[in-house]
């Protein structure tokens, strides 16, 4: 098996910048609305702020994983629009302002800060989370565009039927009330359709940029690991790659270390495994495995005393 | 490094480079405020255009009606100008449906028909005689719940919309009249649907909440630039239109409010 390093690192270099721009595009769509004079105008940098802490928070108390630190250009882009991508995705689906949001935020923060690993994409069900969020704002924006300033409106029984215009403000109740200020919409109003169809866009590509990102960026750091192992002789590096499978290299620590750590990392691995299989195979050689079927009681002790017999 | 490479890296730095940007343009994007609406009727305008439309449908609109005498169609003009003087000058408050089956009346609606489908010019002047006709006749339903003259009138109303409605609401000419006409149509239809307190017709009712709604809506249920224009200059009118009950009541508050004169009673 004679691999070479260098064009798997290509490729995975390839899709980071690759992924990055998808990341981009979507955060391009989510930030921008078409208004009711047919121009293209912002969402606004409250709701990006508030999305860029809570990226912040989420990645700070995230349970698991290293932070990747950039080590050139490309790891620095790729670093960049994780962090970036997660505060366009979390504001792109965050109510524009109010109460709402903040309670979102909490509950986003709760979410991705459980669920979540340093630099690695949310799982699918902070995914799930953040579409459910992105519903509700659809909802409310499309409420908003029919100029209807609340969640939802339940009708009361029996009074809702009386035909009398002085019961009409008993007639119903007002669930979640909210105000045109509060949901950010531009002077000259909102072009529904296009604006929810751009958000959506926008928060699929960040989906799949962010996803993207992640695998390619493991797959970068695996590259960079095989070629510290391949610069060992080749028989050498063979051995050492099924001392370490490439599977476990993540788990192992060896994703986000510097050159130096990194070699130093793999020579103590190596070290701690082989003397681990070293004394599994001597125990396994001193242990009588026979002794192991002796059932015990009088037929034991006679199976016993044949081996020992046999054993001289 | 191969040819091969080069490229790789050519494309792998040209990627990257595309994403700053868009990340930055994402950014830079996010603080482009939107100016304020801006109507139709405030719109630059062409030299020849007549200014200020509504004075056509307002109580003094005759004093302005020879300005559309040159703008109407050759063919059109000998009539226009023994007609338009008629239902300006009508007397006596006859009731509309009545007056429309009189020889002049029948020559008034077939004038109405063919300036429908004329210039924007003459689509204005058929909505000032369609305003003369209601500021000068009777369609009032009374004690005696008569909604036949009102729902003629609102039929000429809703003939013209269907023609110049969507149109109309882009159109610096047209713009106001539009919405005007639009709030006209929903009071009248409210008086044919509703004539006295209690009671009313629902198959008149359907009629114009059909209407309106293919006017007011689009394919999406999203509101029309015309919409948009009649809750811009009359915002109660469309502010019970999806309600159970009074969906026309807003337009007949809104038309009160604007054109108190138009009472259906000649103003008695």
């Amino acid at each position: 098996m004679s691999e070479s390093p260098q064009p798997r690192a290509s490729i995975a270099a390839r899709q980071i910048s690759s992924s990055c721009a998808l990341v981009a595009l979507g955060a391009l769509f989510t930030s921008v609305q078409l208004d009711g004079n047919g121009a293209w105008v912002g969402t606004g940098f409250t709701s990006l702020g508030v999305g860029l802490f809570t990226a912040l928070l989420t990645l700070a108390f995230a349970p698991r994983g290293q932070l990747d630190l950039p080590r050139d250009p490309l790891t620095a882009l790729s670093a960049v629009s994780h962090l970036l991508g997660l505060a366009f995705l979390i504001a792109g689906v965050l109510a524009p302002g109010g109460a709402w949001m903040f309670f979102e935020v909490l509950l986003l923060i709760a979410l991705l800060a459980r669920s979540g690993e340093r630099g690695v994409a949310p799982s699918r069900g902070a995914f799930l989370a953040l579409a459910a969020m992105l519903l509700l704002r659809l909802w409310i924006t499309y409420q908003g565009s029919q100029h209807r300033w609340q969640l939802m409106s339940v009708d009361v029984p029996v009074l809702s039927s009386l035909p009398f215009e002085f019961l009409a403000p008993l007639q119903s109740i007002s669930l979640g009330a909210f105000t045109p200020h509060e949901l950010g919409f531009p002077p000259a109003g909102l072009e529904f359709a296009p604006t929810v169809a751009v958000w959506s866009l926008g928060f699929a590509l960040l989906v799949l940029g962010l996803a993207w990102r992640a695998r390619a960026a493991s797959e970068h750091e695996n590259d960079r690991v095989h070629a510290a192992i391949w610069e060992l002789q080749p028989n050498v590096a063979r051995i050492v790659e099924r001392i370490l499978p490439e599977g476990e290299w993540r788990e192992l620590g060896l994703h986000a270390l510097s050159e130096r750590a990194l070699r130093k990392r793999i020579e103590e691995l190596v070290v701690e495994r082989v003397a681990a299989r070293r004394d599994l195979e001597r125990a396994m050689r001193s242990a009588n495995l026979l002794a192991t079927t002796n059932p015990g009681g009088y037929g034991g002790e006679i199976q016993q005393a044949l081996l020992d017999r046999t054993a001289e | 490094m191969t040819i091969a490479d080069q490229r790789t890296d050519g494309v792998l730095v040209s990627t990257a480079l595309a994403a700053v940007l868009v990340f930055v343009g994402a950014i830079v994007v996010r603080g482009v405020s939107g100016s304020g609406p801006i109507a139709p009727s405030d719109r630059e305008r062409g030299p020849d255009e007549l200014r200020a439309p509504m004075q056509f449908l307002a109580a003094a609109a005759h004093l302005r009606a020879s300005e559309l005498t040159p703008r109407v169609r050759a063919e059109l003009r000998s009539e226009w100008s023994a007609l338009q003087p008629s239902v300006a000058t009508l007397t006596g408050c006859p009731p509309t449906a009545e007056w429309l089956s009189s020889p002049t009346g029948q020559r008034v609606e077939r004038l109405l028909t063919e300036l429908r489908r004329g210039s924007r010019e003459e689509a204005l002047a058929a909505l000032h005689l369609c305003f003369e006709l209601a500021r000068r006749s009777d369609w009032h339903p009374g004690l005696l719940a008569r909604t036949q003259h009102a729902d003629k009138l609102a039929g000429l109303l809703q003939e013209w919309l269907r023609m110049w409605g969507e149109r109309a609401a882009d159109d610096t000419l047209l713009s106001e009249p539009a919405v005007a006409a639009t709030v006209a149509y929903g009071a009248l239809m409210r008086r044919v649907s509703q004539p006295l307190p209690l009671g009313g017709s629902d198959e008149a009712l359907a009629r114009a909440q059909s209407f309106l709604r293919s006017l007011l809506l689009d394919s999406q249920g999203q509101a029309t630039r015309l919409a948009i224009a009649v809750r811009a200059r009359h915002p109660a009118a469309l502010e019970r239109f999806d309600a159970k009950r009074g969906q026309l009541e807003g337009f007949a508050e809104a038309f009160e409010h604007a054109w108190p004169e138009l009472d259906g009673e000649c103003g008695e």
